[in-house]
């Protein structure tokens, strides 16, 4: 039979057709899903120094930035005397003025973000688990709704880096997430404040020739 | 021995066939459904740490509800007085700015047993708005048979220093069955 024959040619050429497309689609759908950072973030905000960011958590508004060359550190609460603490650069240091918006909150993970890479803040205030920092920065501060507190962030950088600095912040649990398929990792569903710190070139030659000596880190006031 | 084809055997009942169907098709949907839940229950208990549950046991003003084998009856809220050289509780930075408020919450608590299993209770205070503040227990002692008032106390902004209401939690460390259990909410 003529006919027979050809419906089988026209049914083995449509499913040649449908394995190809099949085939196709499940290539294509492999590179068609979120990247990471837009499933699961840190979903980021941008701003600018002297404007308030508000995420869902927090809310933060740099008012400057300062820079000092030491910093004095005053008489601690166990009688630790005052001492004055050198740069190995410069130090940076990010004022700002941070509130939670709905319950306690950290928002410690924070960063200086340069054309050098991304800075942490300084560990030259010490700190451990059972000693708090000689001066307290904002990274060690529990926010409350209603009410803010303004206080720093402290980073030693080169001064050259000091340029196009942005200071990134984020309330992401400090404490590791033991839970699911990613575990040990705490940067899901975080938010992320990326502040311009608008320092320009000149800013920055300014900023470090006219850097403090013993400089008084503010407390969260 | 004849060969008997378990799939096509005109011996058997219909229905059995039908009901074997069935309970294969329903099967199916409730194993997916457990496959999908086992791995995130971990990650939802952290979840709900941040998005407290709908279930929230409320207790009205002067009635008594049991946690963590202590029955407990709010007495008031009220602002905090510190007697001269006194200190807040530890967890609350001293001293207090402008339009802050330390607030006390009173309790009675009466222990249900001698030998209470050592539980840690998370104390929060919130509004009806959906703020919540860290609290702290503040120079209490509960004992089986002891009469001193028990006191949680938490700093707030001015304006929630008469609508605040104390929450009490179970810590992670105590997670019973259903996500670290209901939380017990005094209303004012």
């Amino acid at each position: 039979m003529k006919r027979a024959g050809q419906v089988k040619r026209v049914k083995r050429a449509l499913s040649i057709v449908v394995a190809v497309a099949l085939a196709w689609a499940a290539v294509a759908l492999q590179g068609a899903h979120w990247s990471y950072e837009r499933a699961y973030g840190p979903f980021v905000r941008d701003g600018r120094v002297g404007r308030a960011v508000t995420e869902p958590g927090f809310t933060i508004e740099v008012e400057q930035v300062r820079t000092a060359r030491t910093i004095r550190v005053p008489e601690g609460r166990y009688g630790t005397p005052p001492r004055t603490i050198p740069a190995n650069g410069v130090f940076a240091v990010v004022i700002a003025t941070v509130a939670a918006r709905r319950s306690p909150v950290y928002v410690a993970a924070a960063r200086l973000h340069t054309r050098y890479g991304d800075y942490d803040p300084t560990d030259k205030l010490g700190g451990g688990p059972l000693t708090g920092p000689a001066v307290t920065t904002l990274s060690y501060v529990r926010f409350q709704p209603g009410m803010p507190r303004r206080g720093a962030y402290l980073f030693d950088v080169p001064p050259q880096a000091l340029a196009g600095a942005r200071l990134d912040v984020s309330d992401r649990s400090t404490d590791e997430a033991q839970f699911g398929f990613y575990r040990d990792d705490p940067v899901r569903f975080s938010d992320e404040a990326h502040v311009d710190l608008g320092i320009s070139g000149a800013d920055a030659a300014r900023l470090y020739r006219t850097a403090a000596v013993g400089y008084g880190l503010p407390e969260p006031s | 021995m004849k060969y008997v084809s378990r799939r096509w055997n005109p011996g058997r009942p219909r229905f059995v066939g039908h009901a074997r169907r069935a309970a294969r098709v329903l099967a199916l949907p409730v194993l997916a459904a457990v496959a999908v839940y086992l791995p995130f229950r971990p990650e939802w208990a952290h979840y709900r740490a941040d998005v407290p549950g709908a279930h929230l046991r409320t207790v009205a003003f002067g009635h008594s509800a049991v946690f963590q084998q202590i029955r407990w009856t709010l007495l008031r809220y009220g602002p905090a007085h510190l007697a001269p050289g006194d200190q807040p509780a530890e967890g609350i930075g001293s001293p207090v700015r402008a339009g802050e408020t330390l607030v006390l919450a009173t309790l009675r608590a009466e222990p249900l047993t001698k030998k209470p299993r050592d539980f840690e209770i998370d104390y929060t205070l919130r509004d009806r708005a959906g703020h919540t503040w860290s609290a702290f227990p503040w120079h209490t002692t509960i004992y089986y048979g002891g009469t001193d008032p028990a006191y949680v106390m938490g700093l707030v902004p001015s304006w929630a220093a008469g609508s605040f209401e104390l929450v009490m939690g179970h810590q992670h460390q105590d997670l019973s069955p259903p996500l670290g259990g209901p939380r017990l909410v005094f209303l004012r």
